[in-house]
């Protein structure tokens, strides 16, 4: 079982969007690589931020790995948010887009315009990570609802 | 059988606790009756008629569509208030009953002035509801008088937050209020039609208001009731979100190209800003006492 936002997680949400058909169908006419970021939290195991890169293309997902300054300056969108938010979000605990419009979770680069024609997409790429089997890091349980 | 006693009648009004004229929905009372008053029958829309015979065909479009917008969801806010006046009534809140009568006049009159710019600028008689898209027939003919329809039997404090999302933050605060704000930016830019320019100067006062009250209302019951009422407004918020935004971007859809040059990113960088204040400022509640709550600023931003 992969822990969220590692190399392996990244892999294996990469290629569950890929095999997605509600993805494909919602996403039609995407165009725009996306970074989720994780930032730090130390009392969550997360000691520094962890991002990850979704290469996106026309309701397809081609790669899924970590990212890294070449992949922040590709990506159309950057999405940053806390462990305890990503958690919730991955536990269906908490809509992306609410996540998104609240400022939960941080819209750190493109505009929230682009994203609009594909919210459906958006919960569909969520819910590809949310159905992984995956783990959290070591040591946290916590029972806060950012 | 026996049956419990009807409690005795008091009168808040002449007993000793009197009103309390600090709450927040009575400084939106006192500003509803001091700038609230304006007629739409008196606005002058002699030049509206003038500019209405100057546009092309796309420009009329879009000002229809968005007019069929407005005109029907006003109408829909003032039908389906009532459960929450009779709600806020039955608990004895009679502050906040005094400031949603104001509300609802303001509403009834919102109605008015759509139909009179209908008859009297547009001089339109077809049936607009051919603008009413299906994001917009799921929050207005659904969502909303389903959401507060639930008042009537069930006024819970989660069915309240639940009802009062649905009416405050999405359709008052997403869709009224970046809507009257992309409307006016068409009409100022264009210099356009200024009796509908001050008329939508006066929605968007009364909205700011009512969004107030909003925010109070969500405020207070979170503080009141804690976490089962913030998560119903988180999840409601999921729920209507979505719906919301396909408005807009239905409203897009229509054109391609958007006539007077209104832009996506605009109406929606509007509807973010506001939006991310108002629920910050409600889950500011979670940590809040009552009395807290009632004593905040007013946020008529």
């Amino acid at each position: 079982m992969a822990e969220i936002f590692s190399a392996e997680w990244a892999r294996q949400w990469g290629r569950a969007i890929h095999h997605s058909e509600p993805y494909r169908r919602a996403a039609v006419g995407w165009e725009g690589s996306i970074v989720f970021v994780m930032t730090a939290d130390a009392d969550r195991g997360v000691a520094t931020p962890r991002a990850v890169f979704l290469d996106l293309h026309d309701g397809d997902c081609h790669d899924g790995r970590l990212a890294g300054d070449d992949e922040h300056a590709a990506a159309l969108f950057v999405l940053r948010a806390t462990p305890a938010v990503w958690r919730r979000v991955l536990r269906r605990d908490m809509e992306p887009i609410w996540g998104l419009m609240s400022g939960k979770i941080e819209l750190a680069k493109g505009s929230i315009a682009q994203l609009v024609p594909y919210t459906r997409a958006a919960k569909e790429m969520v819910e590809a990570a949310a159905a992984l089997p995956a783990s959290f890091p070591a040591g946290w349980n916590p029972p806060e609802k950012p | 059988m026996t049956t419990s006693p009807t409690p005795p009648r008091v009168f808040q009004v002449t007993s000793p606790r009197g009103l309390d004229h600090s709450l927040p929905p009575m400084r939106l009372w006192h500003k509803s009756k001091q700038v609230g008053i304006w007629d739409p029958r008196g606005l002058d829309f002699g030049r509206d008629r003038e500019d209405w015979s100057s546009l092309d065909d796309g420009q009329r479009d879009v000002l229809l569509r968005l007019t069929s917008l407005f005109a029907a969801g006003e109408e829909s806010v003032t039908l389906d208030l009532l459960p929450l006046i009779q709600t806020v009534a039955a608990e004895g809140r009679l502050e906040e009953e005094m400031y949603l009568t104001a509300f609802l006049w303001e509403e009834a009159k919102h109605v008015e002035l759509f139909r009179r710019f209908l008859d009297e600028v547009a001089e339109e008689r077809s049936d607009l509801a051919r603008y009413h898209t299906p994001s917009y027939r799921q929050v207005f003919y659904d969502a909303l008088p389903t959401a507060l329809g639930r008042l009537r039997h069930d006024p819970s404090p989660v069915n309240q937050a639940t009802a009062s999302v649905t009416y405050n933050m999405i359709v008052e605060g997403v869709l009224a209020e970046t809507g009257y704000h992309g409307y006016l930016a068409i009409l100022e830019r264009h210099g356009l039609m200024p009796g509908m320019q001050q008329a939508v100067a006066y929605l968007k006062a009364d909205e700011a208001r009512h969004m107030a009250y909003g925010v109070y209302l969500l405020s207070r019951l979170v503080a009141e009731h804690g976490e089962p009422v913030w998560d119903a407004i988180e999840r409601r918020m999921g729920e209507m979100l979505p719906l919301a935004l396909g408005v807009i971007q239905e409203i897009f859809d229509a054109y391609d190209e958007m006539p007077f040059g209104l832009t996506l990113d605009e109406m929606t960088s509007f509807a973010l800003t506001q939006f991310q204040r108002r629920t910050r400022r409600i889950e500011l509640a979670r940590d809040e006492s009552l009395d807290e709550v009632q004593h905040a600023d007013l946020d008529e931003a």
